[in-house]
């Protein structure tokens, strides 16, 4: 239980930071994973769960009233997930586990996008209640209950991962036992596999963005030095 | 005067924290100027006024809003002394700059910086090194908290004079940056194509470009997180059936 308790209050933390502009970046799951992972005794796998979402998004440009994919909570999750269901397996079936911990982080990813934008309708509530504060003279209040908006987003990520985490470290655990060692084998690859997707999203940003010149020279350069490294 | 700046600064951090649709930032940017409109308002209908005023339609970049609430700030100070600056020429300033910074801002930040620092996080992860966090938060923050602290303070101390030329000293660095992450990107995609053709063969670096070839073509049509889900799914099909 304190395991689930101190992987909660990080991801209340990492969604406080995400969401509040704070933004040292300590949310993004390549730093979020191993922050976890140290919480939890493994920040190797805390790494590679942060990692291997990370790249999935790596050409990801967040703008401004675009959708947005609350990818730091997800990759919160699918680190706590990966390290709490492999230690519940013992260490076997790593590549299953971590298949589906990624798979569970972006539906908590696609969750917290849902829940944001409810919030950001819903929170024009927050501002008239502070005008009104304001037109009866109490200032101090209406400057509160801004602050009172990252007890919201603490919230959020506290409720989303003590709700997510437990059960599906139980999931996947019996999941990654019924799939079996053939499963776990093929599906083992999927961590040199992840981070084309990323490498996809990186291409369409930058050759769109007439960088494609910089783009080609950092590829051809690191593979020819890899080619005659070998 | 110093805890005042703290206080100013502490609360520039926490901008967004109701973000709506409405009015975008308005109550933050009232909640950032609140413990100094009290010495601007002669009475307290005029209290009222700038407290109502602060927190209509905000949107900028969080990072470089600092600029402008300094420069606010500033204006709003001069304008309690008795000088110059009108209220509409206050609000103005806030709404050009707010456009302006913007799209600096997201450029720079969102486009530029960001992915620059997590490919080389990226690239250095691949080989199980935490140094790749450290490189991009000590990158990424340099530049935040130069914006956030600097710019704040920036504003605050030269006003409105800063706006002309803020927008083309700001970040004069930004295409080479570009340049750097584009060259990183093409690094971190051949360093992919290497590993999993030594850890699977040409059957796993195949599909892998295929993948990032749908990604690629996908995002023209579809938003970022379902092109990312079809695609990784579509990967853990093609490995449990090869």
């Amino acid at each position: 239980m304190g395991a689930y308790l101190a992987v909660s209050l990080i991801g209340g933390a990492m969604a406080l930071e995400n969401r509040s502009s704070l933004r040292l970046m300590l949310s993004q799951p390549i730093c979020s994973g191993p922050i976890i992972g140290l919480a939890l005794g493994s920040p190797s796998d805390g790494l590679l769960a942060g990692l291997m979402f990370q790249v999935m998004f790596l050409g990801y440009v967040r703008l401004r009233g675009g959708r947005q994919p609350d990818i730091p909570l997800g990759g919160a999750a699918a680190a706590a997930l990966y390290i709490l269901s492999l230690r519940r397996l013992g260490g076997a079936y790593g590549g299953t586990a971590l298949f589906l911990s990624l798979l569970a982080g972006l539906f908590v990813s696609f969750g917290g996008y849902l829940i944001y934008r409810v919030w950001e309708r819903r929170s024009w509530a927050v501002q008239s209640l502070a005008v009104r504060y304001v037109l009866e003279g109490r200032y101090r209040l209406a400057a509160r209950l801004h602050m009172a908006g990252l007890l919201f987003h603490f919230a959020f990520g506290f409720l989303a991962l003590i709700l997510v985490v437990p059960a599906g470290v139980e999931c996947i655990a019996a999941l990654a036992v019924r799939a079996g060692n053939g499963w776990n084998e093929s599906i083992g690859s999927m961590r040199h596999a992840l981070p084309f997707i990323g490498a996809g999203l990186l291409a369409r940003l930058y050759i769109a963005k007439d960088r494609s010149f910089w783009f080609g020279a950092g590829f051809l350069v690191t593979y020819v030095l890899t080619l005659f490294g070998s | 005067m110093q805890r005042s700046y703290i206080r100013h600064l502490w609360r520039l951090f926490f901008l967004q924290s109701t973000h709506n649709e409405k009015t975008m930032d308005g109550l933050g940017f009232y909640h950032v100027l609140a413990p100094e409109m009290r010495d601007w308002a002669r009475n307290e209908e005029e209290l009222e006024e700038i407290a109502s005023r602060s927190m209509g339609y905000f949107n900028a970049n969080p990072i470089l809003a600092s600029y402008i609430l300094g420069i606010v700030q500033n204006m709003e100070r001069r304008r309690a002394e008795g000088s110059e600056p009108s209220i509409e020429r206050i609000e103005r300033m806030k709404s050009t700059l707010s456009a302006v910074l913007s799209a600096k801002g997201d450029y720079f930040f969102e486009v530029v910086l960001i992915p620059l620092g997590l490919t080389i996080a990226g690239i250095f992860g691949m080989y199980s090194s935490y140094f790749g966090p450290i490189i991009f938060l000590v990158l990424y923050n340099y530049y935040h908290l130069q914006a956030r602290i600097g710019g704040y303070l920036t504003g605050l101390r030269a006003g409105e004079g800063l706006g002309g030329d803020l927008v083309a000293q700001l970040y004069k660095e930004q295409g080479a940056l570009a340049g750097c992450a584009a060259f990183a990107s093409g690094v971190f995609a051949a360093l992919a194509v290497v590993r999993a053709y030594a850890f699977g063969g040409f059957g796993l670096a195949g599909w892998g470009v295929a993948a990032a070839a749908g990604v690629f073509l996908l995002r023209r049509r579809i938003s970022v997180m379902w092109s990312v889900v079809f695609v990784f799914i579509a990967t853990a099909i093609y490995l449990l059936l090869s």
